[in-house]
């Protein structure tokens, strides 16, 4: 007996010192590890994406003409093009650098802009959003973006477009320069190499693509001939950790050194630490309460105009949105040109149930909010239905997966909601205001489900007159007052898309890492990142 | 009477137990084959009976009408259900799973990468469940009533109690953050990716092939904590039935004219009474092996475990009803192999079966 106990306990001591013996190292000094959940890295295609994580991936991967400064969003600076000039008709012509070269090996050219610019508009999927606004077609790109030679290349206009608007959404992703000899190798039956490029690449940025497994790796390998210099790091691995405690376990451990999307709580319990920082990038979007003024009760102003007072958005800032918004109440936030001055939306029961009395509702309203589960919009929607039922307006909350939510706004067919945008200008008011605001053609059959107006139902042709003005014009000084009366006009005509808070990206990161810096438009650059 | 001269057919030629085992495996292929087809029809209604719209889930909730509309198209979803059916079922009979959502690769290749994961820690998993669930249930029966069983039944409270992935989360906090005995999420250490040929696709053998011990030591110290969780609540179940299974021979005449007998206390145990309980204890703990391959959703997620769980489950969530449907085959034919499986073991075990 004593013999098989000592036998027992020494055979687990030995074991325990196997395992001590391969115990969690410090991850290596020349590879960073990214941790994320990679539901929504769904494809890698830079013309089929338009989610925060595959930026991140994308933007290491390709070239863009141009990039945002991350400090400064207005800022914009040369990437391949060392230099751009636009004429007064709105014509941009790029001088592109001759030193850059593929991963292929193939140099890069303004054949290959022009050639990624084009495939984007023809497949006509997630990236042909902005071009289509600017009046770009399958039919008229092959004419319109021009290779005048191999370093120039010229983006004529179809109808006058503001030039720094284009040149914004050409910084993102989308405007990735893409190795025409590399995807027409990979063509099938005229699909643009659209099933290839969706888990492979062809580009020329500082890290290559070796391998994408969905929701578990994507492992980048340094790109030594890298125009700008050789990368610090030799590889970059992005890993698939679902569960944000087992992310800050492993950010605390140094098995990470930057996670991506953890839970409010771990993110505190994080930031107290002394091994981690917490960075906190104001996003491109907002959290929104949304009302259909297809139902008749909400199509009336004076009962959107008191709804407004029904919402609690200072407390909602303080108790939910701590590492997920900042509070706001124009869908122009402050300090981007062409904000306008605070709107003063705030909690004032008495002034929602005068305002729902004099618009002939003195018992209050019964409406659906139809929300996602996750936080931090179930949260957003039970202080919804407090504040409002203070004011005698009862809120059913619909809870719901992302079809149950926002299917029903795609379709027009809900009442109220709570949601969260996405928008891809930031330094200029037209993209913040075509978001959440636009809405061209008020028809079911219009087809406008990106935008929030349309969704919404309410049609303001004087406001969509403003932003189509303001869009079309080159110089600020003029263009900025249009963009600030469409503002106050929608705000007097009953908003029908409330902000309740600017989203916020938040991510932590281990002290080890030097010059990572987060970018507001998600184009972040692993290149220059260095570990101690 | 003679036999009318047509009667020696072939098939009389052939002896009458030849005849009856091929009419007996016919039958069961022929049950496996419409078991598989109803399992088809079943998931393909369900998955179209789901309210999730896989379209919405590759183009996201921002896009424009236009966008959802062709990729809408390009996934066939616009085709009446009953063409879509027969399309999805004559693909499957090519074997050909098509390609799933996100990735526009073939499912197959998909599932080739994923499944060896899932075998990998449900083997481990097994492994520890069957290797301590049966002796303990064994012990627990003989000392029924004392100590041992006592202690036994709190292992077994506490293994179908906890919830899983809370203990998952614990452990990785006791052993991985605070201990620093075992590895964190994950199959290895990141720097140890794509460092040995891909074999098996489990990373145990795979290294042990390669001969790197680095590597294997490595997976061995990410396999042990989540193999030893799942273990637990298999521990649970199998010594509980192993308990019940043991109690009812040991109070059968024989094991106590054995003891009469004098034949020693351990013999009659395991000899005489664990002998004639073999049979079930296959059963059970071919049933958990089955539950362990359908993946652990739970625990591969709080591990970071990319397995058969995860991916089915990420399938489920989009609305990737060509990997749902891929998946629910393989978990279908996996049971009905386990299940022919148990019934050869049972013959071999068994002899009043054969």
């Amino acid at each position: 007996m004593r013999a098989r106990l000592l036998g027992a306990c020494s055979a687990i001591a030995v074991s325990a010192m196997l395992l001590t013996g391969t115990a969690s190292a410090e991850t290596p000094p020349n590879q960073l590890v990214v941790g994320m959940n990679m539901a929504n890295l769904t494809s890698l295609d830079p013309h089929n994406m338009n989610s925060y994580e595959t930026h991140h991936i994308l933007s290491n991967v390709y070239d863009t003409l141009v990039r945002t400064d991350p400090k400064d969003p207005k800022a914009l600076l040369p990437q391949a093009a060392e230099s751009w000039e636009a004429s007064e008709d709105g014509t941009i012509t790029f001088h592109l650098r001759d030193d850059i070269e593929f991963h292929s090996g193939n140099t890069l050219t303004a054949e290959d802009v022009a050639f990624s610019l084009q495939r984007a508009v023809k497949l006509n999927l997630l990236g042909a959003a902005y071009f289509k606004e600017w009046g770009y077609t399958a039919e008229n790109v092959d004419e319109k973006f021009r290779a005048v030679d191999d370093t120039t290349f010229v983006m004529d206009p179809i109808k006058p477009i503001a030039p720094n608007l284009k040149l914004y959404v050409l910084a993102r992703a989308v405007g990735a320069i893409l190795d025409r000899e590399v995807v027409a190798e990979h063509e099938v039956d005229g699909d643009m190499a659209r099933g290839w490029m969706a888990t492979n690449s062809a580009g020329s940025g500082p890290f290559q693509l070796a391998r994408w497994n969905a929701n578990d790796i994507v492992l980048l390998e340094r790109f030594d001939d890298y125009w700008e210099g050789e990368p610090t790091m030799r590889r970059v691995i992005v890993r698939h950790i679902p569960e944000s405690q087992t992310q800050r376990l492993q950010l605390e451990q140094g098995d990470l050194d930057v996670g991506i999307q953890l839970s409010s709580a771990d993110l505190d319990g994080l930031a107290a630490g002394d091994n981690v920082t917490v960075e906190k990038i104001p996003g491109a979007g907002y959290y929104y309460f949304i009302m259909s003024t297809k139902d008749p009760d909400l199509a009336k102003p004076e009962v959107r105009r008191a709804l407004i007072y029904c919402i609690d958005y200072e407390g909602i800032d303080k108790g939910v949105m701590q590492n997920y918004g900042l509070l706001a109440d124009n869908f122009v936030p402050q300090g981007v040109p062409g904000a306008i001055e605070p709107l003063g939306h705030t909690l004032d029961v008495e002034r929602c149930k005068q305002g729902l009395a004099d618009a002939g509702y003195p018992n209050g309203l019964r409406k659906s909010l139809r929300v996602l589960t996750s936080p931090p919009y179930a949260e957003i929607a039970t202080a919804v239905q407090a504040t409002m039922a203070q004011a005698g307006v009862t809120l059913d909350i619909l809870p719901g997966n992302g079809e149950q939510t926002y299917g029903p706004q795609r379709n027009r067919q809900f009442e109220m909601g709570i949601g969260r945008s996405s928008s891809a200008v930031h330094a200029d008011p037209d993209g913040w205001l075509r978001t959440h605001v636009y809405n061209p053609d008020n028809d079911d059959d219009a087809g406008f489900s990106n935008l929030l107006g349309w969704r919404s139902a309410l049609f303001l042709p004087e406001v969509n007159r403003l932003m189509d003005e303001g869009a079309t014009m080159t110089d600020d000084a003029k263009r900025m007052p249009l963009y600030q009366e469409a503002q106050r006009l929608y705000e007097e005509a009953g908003p029908s898309v409330v902000p309740v808070s600017q989203r916020v990206d938040p991510y932590a990161i281990s002290n080890r890492v030097k010059n990572y810096v987060g970018n507001p438009t998600w184009m972040v650059r692993w290149n220059v990142v260095e570990k101690e | 009477m003679s036999a009318p001269p047509d009667a020696a057919t072939p098939t009389t030629a052939l002896p009458t137990w030849f005849r009856l085992r091929t009419q007996g495996a016919l039958g069961t292929a022929g049950g496996v084959l419409v078991t598989l087809f109803l399992l088809l029809a079943l998931t393909f209604i369900i998955g179209r009976l789901l309210p999730i719209d896989p379209v919405l889930s590759v183009v996201g909730s921002d896009a424009d009408q236009a966008a959802y509309d062709q990729v809408r198209r390009e996934m066939g979803l616009d085709q009446p259900l009953f063409v879509q059916f027969f399309v999805f079922v004559t693909n499957m009979l090519t074997l050909d799973f098509g390609n799933a959502l996100l990735t526009n690769r073939p499912v197959i290749d998909d599932l080739i990468r994923v499944f060896p994961a899932t075998l990998e820690l449900a083997t481990a998993t097994i492994i520890v469940g069957a290797g301590l669930g049966v002796p303990l249930g064994v012990w627990a029966a003989v000392n029924r009533g004392k100590l041992a069983d006592h202690v036994v039944r709190l292992i077994s409270l506490l293994g179908y109690s906890t919830p899983i992935f809370w203990l998952g989360l614990i452990g990785l906090i006791i052993f991985y953050a605070k201990l620093g005995w075992v590895g964190g999420s994950g199959r290895l250490e990141i720097y140890y990716v794509d460092m040995v040929p891909d074999v098996t696709g489990m990373l145990l053998i795979d290294s042990l092939l390669a001969w790197d011990m680095d590597v294997f030591w490595s997976a061995f110290s990410h396999i042990v904590l989540p193999a030893s969780v799942l273990g637990y609540a298999s521990i649970a179940y199998i010594s509980r039935m192993t308990r019940s299974f043991m109690l009812e021979q040991l109070g059968q005449e024989y094991v106590i004219a054995a003891r009469a007998k004098g034949v020693p206390k351990r013999q009659v145990i395991w000899r005489h009474a664990f002998k004639n309980i073999r049979v079930q204890v296959v059963t059970i703990v071919a049933l958990s092996y089955g539950s362990m391959l359908e993946g652990a959703v739970l625990i591969e997620t709080v591990f970071g475990w990319p397995g058969f769980g995860q991916y089915l489950t990420n399938a489920l969530l989009i609305g990737d009803m060509n990997a749902v449907v891929a998946c629910t085959l393989i978990v279908g034919c996996v049971f009905i192999g386990l299940n022919l499986l148990s019934d050869l073991l049972y013959r071999f075990l068994d002899p009043r079966t054969r």
